[in-house]
This record gives C-alpha cells, structure tokens and sequence, in this order.
C-alpha cells in the first residue's frame, strides 16, 4: 500500500477526499425521499422535544404550585391544626414549586433562542454547555429546598406513622420519576466541545 | 455548490431544491461525524428535519450553502441531538462498500476516514469545511473563531494528522 505519510501531503489529501466523495455520491439517493417525508409531515427537532419537557414542567409546577399548597390551607385542616405549620407548609409548598417553575421557563426560554441556521458551532455548541450546567446549579439548589419543604411538611403529623410511611413511599417513587427524568433530559444534552478546544486567538 | 441567496422564507419546493442541490455537504459531514450506520441514518433525518424547522431562518444574507454548512455542522455537534435507541452497531463501511474493497486505494480511504474521525469534533468540523475548499473566511463565520485562528488551527490538524499517518 502506498505510504501513509503521503496522505497528509496536501495535494494527496485533497485527491483522496475527492476520491472518497465520490464512494460517498451513492449515499445521497435516499436523502430526496427523506426530505418528502419531513415536509409532508410533522416531524419533531430534539430541540422541539426538549422544549415540550421544559414547557410540561412548568405547568406541572405552577399547577401543583398552586393547588396544592391551596388544598393544604382549606382541606388539610384535619391533620394540620396547628395554623402556623399549615400556612408555614403552604408557603414553602408554594415557594418550592413557583421557583422550580422559574428555573424551568428560564431553561426553556434559553433553548429556545438557540438557532442551528444562524449561530456560529462555537456559540452553539457554547450556549448548550451553559444549558447543561445551569441545569446541574439548579437540581443542587431544588435538591436541598425540597428536602427541607417536605421536613416543614412532615414535623406536625410526626406522630401519624400511616402518613408518614405514605409520605416516605410518595417521596421516593417521586424522587425515582425525578432522576429518571433528569437523566433522559441529560441524554439530551451532549458536552462534546469543552472550552479549551476552541478558543479565538486573534 | 453556492446558490444566489434568497429574501423570502424558503417554500417546500425550495426547500426540496436545497436539498438535491446540497446533498453531497450533507451526506458527507455526517459521514464524518457518525459512529455507525443507524447513527448516520439518524444524524441525516436530524439536519434534514432542522433545515426545514429553521427554513423562516433563511434571510439571505449569506450565500445557501453556507447556511447548510453552519446547520448541518451544528445539527453533527451540538448538544441539540436525538438519540434513538440503537440494535446492533454496522459499520459505516459498508455503506460504501469500503468493508470489501481490498485495493490499495480503498485502503488509502479507509485511513484517511478513520484519522479525521479521531480528530475532536470542532478539529473535524475545520479540516472538512477545509478540504471542502472553504475560504477562511468561510471557515471563520460558520465556525465562530477569527481567520487567523482558522489557520493556526489549520496547521495543528494537519501536524496531528501527520503523526496519525506515521504512527
């Protein structure tokens, strides 16, 4: 076989890239019959599908957000005598979920200006690094918060071991959906650039 | 390869036209950047449903295919991708049959494919943009880096290359 040094030799190279490129042409047949399908149908971006998650959790947070703690003030007085817990309760319940709502319109609104047409990779591929980590900062924020919601939550109906035994088994089923979602959202993003390969250097 | 840019959002038989005028770019980027034939298959559907996602994007200021490079690039690298489940992983080779082609030349091509596949993702964006005969220029606005930068990123790849080739 020819010698593979010869390869990096600039005028080798380009000969085999055309040469290559020509192996490739076979390829290109089915791309037509592709393009039909997507403009005929509705086909989904993984941009669009991680913008539909975003947007299902601010709703399910707002929604529960403000259900819930409602329901604790008017309809939890049987095991929530005491007015200061209850109200206490609601307000963190409140508090928790319209914070999560935000942290999560705010992602949804940063993914949504990424535009594939019109930013360079760098900014791009930059803009889907912060994504990620702004995501990581704010599960370390929720993480701990919630915690300390479900503790406030909890203290009053201590003594009710159904209740408690029910709240323990909700917030581990619960926190299983949470990771489980966490990680496909994680899938979604793909650290493939680290900030030290591409730096400008003018 | 370069078309006259448009003014108007791109209608669907534009955005066919695109397509056919611009399916060797596409084809061959995610070539590169694909692990094996079901990701290539993936990456392709994944540029073409974007091109017609961001079609309103199209302002034309800048000339079609450097549009589809930007995007096809971006769709390949980005953080933005699906990932579908996969069955068993078939080479890339034998899509262009370079698994059973034993010539010197097919030899020549599957190095020099799997050298710039080992090159990172933004080095392998800028020696294809590069052996694509893109400008600099062109080069530095789909990138995102200056011009100089492109050539001093240029001739790192090329030495990384090189001692790819001798190892």
């Amino acid at each position: 076989m020819e010698n593979l040094s010869n390869i990096t030799d600039i005028d080798r190279m380009k000969e085999m890239w055309s040469d290559m490129n020509t192996r490739l042409t076979k390829l290109e047949k089915d791309l037509s019959e592709q393009s039909r399908k997507v403009s005929s149908n509705k086909v989904h971006t993984a941009k669009e599908d991680l913008i539909r998650k975003y947007r299902r959790f601010i709703v399910i947070a707002g929604i529960t957000g403000i259900f819930f703690p409602l329901l604790l003030c008017f309809g939890g007085v049987a095991y929530y005598p005491q007015i200061p817990w209850r109200y206490a309760s609601a307000a963190m319940f409140f508090i928790f979920f319209m914070v999560a709502a935000g942290m999560d319109a705010y992602l949804y609104m940063a993914v949504r200006d990424i535009n594939l047409a019109t930013m360079s990779v760098l900014e791009v591929a930059s803009r889907g690094r912060s994504l990620k980590r702004h995501h990581h900062i704010f599960q370390i924020i929720l993480i701990p918060f919630a915690i300390v919601t479900l503790v406030v939550f909890a203290i009053p109906i201590a003594s009710d071991t159904g209740l408690i035994i029910g709240m323990v088994i909700g917030g581990i089923v619960g926190g299983l959906i949470g990771l489980s979602q966490y990680l496909k959202i994680m899938r979604d993003y793909r650290e493939i650039i680290s900030q030290e390969e591409i730096k400008d250097e003018e | 390869m370069s078309q006259h840019p448009t003014s108007h959002t791109l209608s669907e038989r534009e955005f066919l036209d695109i397509i056919d005028n611009n399916s060797s770019v596409i084809t061959r980027i995610c070539y590169y950047y694909a692990q094996d034939t079901d990701d290539f298959n993936d990456l392709r559907q994944d540029v073409i449903a974007n091109i017609w996602a961001y079609r309103d994007s199209f302002r034309g200021d800048s000339a079609i295919s450097t549009w589809i490079y930007r995007l096809t690039l971006n769709t390949c690298i980005s953080a933005l991708r699906k990932r579908k489940q996969k069955g068993v992983s078939v080479s890339l080779e034998t899509l262009t049959d370079l698994h059973s082609d034993t010539s010197d030349t097919a030899g020549m091509h599957r190095e020099l494919y799997r050298m710039i596949s080992r090159l990172s993702p933004a080095d392998k964006a800028i020696i294809l943009l590069w052996l694509d005969d893109l400008s600099y220029d062109n080069i530095s606005d789909i990138i995102g880096i200056g011009r100089n930068t492109v050539a001093t990123r240029l001739r790192r790849i090329k030495e990384k290359l090189a001692k790819m080739a001798e190892a």
